[in-house]
């Protein structure tokens, strides 16, 4: 199909917007998996803490 | 038909309604418009995804808490630590959210410049589409922008007004409540301390020597106390996390984690201590943070480490960021980190266009060096385009004293920062020739560095005047009188011609240095009524002076090239001013770089034209009463020209005409016309014609320059004024030319 000039140049920029945004999702993507990383530590720390608690309540009990 | 005028076609088709010639183009055409529009409509969304990461952060967070049932003390520590991480996550989101639009808006405003049609195209594209999304719109204000082409952070003459009245009040309160703790001589003793100590190679640490010289401008000694533990602490904290090697990603996560949130920002606010105790910020006390946290990781290091990496400061146009510097095993340069989000890399160099980095040495040396130390920076080719200016007032208790010169590239961070504050730039008042305006400084200085900030802040406001008033400056810090050079910051040192100050009696030694040092082409001083030289002035003047003959080839003592000497009081009084003749030699002497001194309403007396014959200086001028005949022929004897003010000369041309014999002894002609009296012309002449024949080449230049003023020869009645009876309101020269119409040997005129 011919494409005017105008067609060509619009489709230049969109390839090039969408370029930037795809760049940009990749990169939040990375930070989303790291903000997944802090809040897996997270609860990491609180089950230790409860496991710790019911330890302690065991011992107490015995 | 060509792709591009067909495109033309279709555009002037669908512009004026007319039906196109290709319906089926023109639907591609909507489609790729339709298409085009959808990445705009996406690239405007950016925004969504960094709100939605942080909103799911917070969420699950806040979800992960509730499903266990721990008491409050013991999870605390935990959910800190989470906190913190995922603000550091939010605030790299913020910083790849700002990079990415920055990026788009340049690739659209790229498109269009290129693309002129087809952004007009899309424009009404757009518009047709504008009231249905919100989306939509914000896509169209990306292409009208882009259309548009130049924006406000692009035109020259344009100023950004961050901070409202009362911010600038609150800062000024600051600066005048932590000025009133200076100490001066204490800070000057404790550099030239540190200078000796460097001076003999001795480390010196940044930290130390800049909390030091906070207190010393006024900071609360237990508050800079606290700052320094909290610092202590922040560099065990990271020293610990960093290891054995200071890597990029380790660098990116300490300044996301400090930078804190966009609340934390408060363009004011300078003060590193300030910062290290409340949290706020703004570039200064950020990048001072960075300096010297940095400075401590790097000493953590394992020795064999420690020399790749070497801490800096780059600028921007009225902004500073922090810069670590990292080297390869062979010392070439691998890379620079700009220590503020989102921590920009310049690969395989230090700095950029426009944009001069400074290292931390330079830096420690130029704030204990008593000269400032000097920084180009380099355009590297390129040109830096224009940008707005910030009028902005910031409480800085240590000056840096770097003196920056060349054009600065605008700083992205500050656009960003006012833009996310809603602060657009304005139109500022067009530039005004130098000469016409004058800026007038109130308000007390005396009590040192603190005023020099807002001082720097008012005279950079009026950078384009010709003259500034300073005559309330009457015992200035050294650092006031360098802030008050104007214009150096934007490498044009020499904006400002004059500058008058007032009763100087009360200045130290190291103000009048700094003095000689600024770059004014002309200094007012005055002295009171009994005619005293303060004699801090002549120190500083003979210390300049006796330096520069050290160097004969270097640069000279002083830049001033002309001192005006009047009396603090007006009136008649000051025609009797004398200043001893001993004190003048020595005045002239230890002035002898300064090529024009303007001796003012002064008596002068034989003994004075004796000292004054044997002057170093090119030219002096002269005002006041007539002279005596002896002290003509004294002065005649001088290699100094000696410029009496017109009516002085002409006066003293009528009692002793002899002065016209004297080379070195001439006239300053007045500046307005107005003030060229005919009398005092005729009796200039008439005392030249007495001692020069009528071919006398001064004679004959007299008589051209007679002609240049429209005054006709005696005898040859002007036609202007031929047979008109005077009434004494034509002015002097009417007036004049109808005395000198008759006999003007036998006319007595009044004094003008």
């Amino acid at each position: 199909m011919l494409q005017t000039a105008a067609q060509q140049e619009m489709d230049q920029l969109r390839e090039e917007l969408d370029e930037i945004v795809a760049a940009y999702t990749a990169r939040m993507r990375a930070l989303g998996r790291r903000q997944d990383e802090a809040l897996k530590q997270f609860a990491h720390d609180l089950e230790r803490m409860e496991v710790q608690k019911i330890q302690a309540s065991i011992r107490d009990k015995v | 038909m060509s792709r591009e005028s067909e495109a033309e076609k279709n555009l002037s088709a669908d512009q004026t309604g007319a039906q196109p010639e290709h319906p089926k183009t023109e639907n591609n055409e909507q489609e790729s418009t339709a298409r085009a529009l959808a990445a705009l409509e996406r690239a405007a969304g950016l925004i969504v995804e960094k709100d939605a990461l942080e909103r799911r952060g917070a969420d699950r967070l806040a979800s992960i808490e509730a499903s266990v049932h721990i008491p409050e003390d013991l999870v605390s520590p935990a959910r800190q630590r989470a906190e913190a991480a995922l603000s550091a996550v939010a605030a790299e989101a913020e910083a790849e959210m700002a990079k990415s639009k920055k990026a788009l808006t340049a690739t659209i405003r790229d498109w269009a410049d290129k693309h002129r049609k087809a952004a007009m195209f899309m424009l009404a594209s757009a518009l047709a589409h504008a009231p249905v999304l919100p989306q939509t719109r914000a896509a169209f204000e990306h292409v009208v922008e882009a259309v548009r082409g130049t924006t406000d952070w692009e035109k020259p003459n344009m100023v950004i007004h961050p901070q409202s009245n009362a911010d600038r009040k609150a800062v000024t309160d600051r600066m005048f409540e932590r000025g009133a703790r200076t100490d001066v001589n204490a800070a000057n003793a404790y550099k030239d301390q540190v200078r000796e100590k460097m001076e003999r190679g001795e480390p010196v640490s940044f930290k130390r020597l800049y909390y030091d010289m906070e207190r010393l401008g006024g900071e609360d000694a237990q508050e800079v106390k606290t700052a320094e533990e909290k610092t202590d602490k922040l560099i065990e904290y990271y020293a610990v996390q960093m290891g054995v090697k200071l890597d990029e990603p380790f660098a990116r996560r300490v300044v996301m984690e400090r930078f804190g949130s966009d609340k934390d920002y408060v363009w004011g606010q300078g003060s590193l201590t300030k910062r290290m105790n409340t949290g706020k910020r703004n570039c200064v006390s950020f990048a001072r943070e960075q300096q010297v946290l940095f400075e401590g990781l790097i000493a953590r290091l394992p020795e064999s480490e420690r020399s790749r990496y070497e801490v800096g400061l780059t600028y921007e146009k009225q902004h500073e960021i922090a810069t670590v510097t990292v080297k390869r095993a062979d010392g070439s340069i691998e890379a620079t980190y700009l220590l503020q989000p989102p921590v920009d890399k310049i690969a395989n160099g230090t700095d950029r266009a426009g944009s001069p980095n400074i290292s931390l040495e330079t830096v420690k040396k130029a704030m204990v060096s008593k000269e400032a130390i000097k920084v180009v920076a380099d355009a590297k080719g390129q040109e830096i385009p224009s940008s707005p200016d910030l009028d902005v007032v910031t409480d800085t208790p240590v000056l840096l004293n770097l003196k920056i010169q060349g054009k600065l590239r605008g700083s992205d961070y500050v656009q960003e920062v006012a833009e996310e504050q809603g602060i657009k730039p304005v139109a500022q008042e067009p530039e005004r020739l130098v000469g016409i305006q004058e800026l007038t400084l109130e308000g007390g200085y005396d009590q040192g560095a603190a005023f020099g900030a807002e001082l720097k802040h008012r005279a950079i406001s009026g950078r384009h005047s010709g003259i500034i008033h300073a005559e309330d400056m009457t015992n200035p810090s050294p650092e006031a009188v360098a802030a008050l050079e104007l214009g150096a910051e934007d490498g044009d040192p020499f904006a400002i011609g004059r500058v008058t100050f007032g009763d100087m009696s009360k200045w130290k030694k190291e103000a009048f240095q700094q003095l000689l040092q600024t770059h004014y082409d002309a200094i007012d001083m005055r002295l009171p009524i009994d005619g005293k030289m303060p004699t801090a002035f002549m120190e500083a003047l003979e210390e300049a002076a006796a330096k520069k003959a050290e160097n004969p080839e270097g640069f000279r003592s002083t830049h001033i090239r002309e001192l005006n000497i009047q009396v603090s009081e007006p009136g008649y009084g000051k025609m009797e001013v004398r200043m001893q003749p001993e004190q003048l030699k020595q005045f002239l002497n230890a002035a002898r770089d300064i090529e024009e001194i303007d001796l003012g309403y002064y008596s002068i007396e034989e003994n004075e034209a004796e000292v004054l014959a044997c002057a170093p200086q090119k030219t002096i001028d002269l005002q006041g009463r007539n002279l005596s005949a002896k002290t003509i022929a004294a002065l005649g004897k001088g290699k100094t020209t000696f410029n009496l003010h017109w009516s002085m000369y002409a006066e003293n041309a009528k009692d002793h005409p002899e002065i016209v014999k004297y080379a070195n002894i001439s006239y300053v002609i007045p500046f307005q016309r107005e003030r060229i009296y005919y009398n005092h012309v005729y009796d200039i002449l008439h005392a030249m014609q007495r001692y020069f024949s009528p071919d006398d080449p001064r004679l004959k230049k007299y008589h051209e320059r007679m002609n240049n003023w429209g005054i006709e020869e005696e005898g040859k009645v002007s036609s202007t004024s031929q047979g008109k009876r005077t009434t004494g309101d034509e002015g002097p020269m009417a007036v004049g030319a109808a005395y000198y119409a008759g006999d003007p040997k036998t006319y007595e005129y009044k004094k003008d």
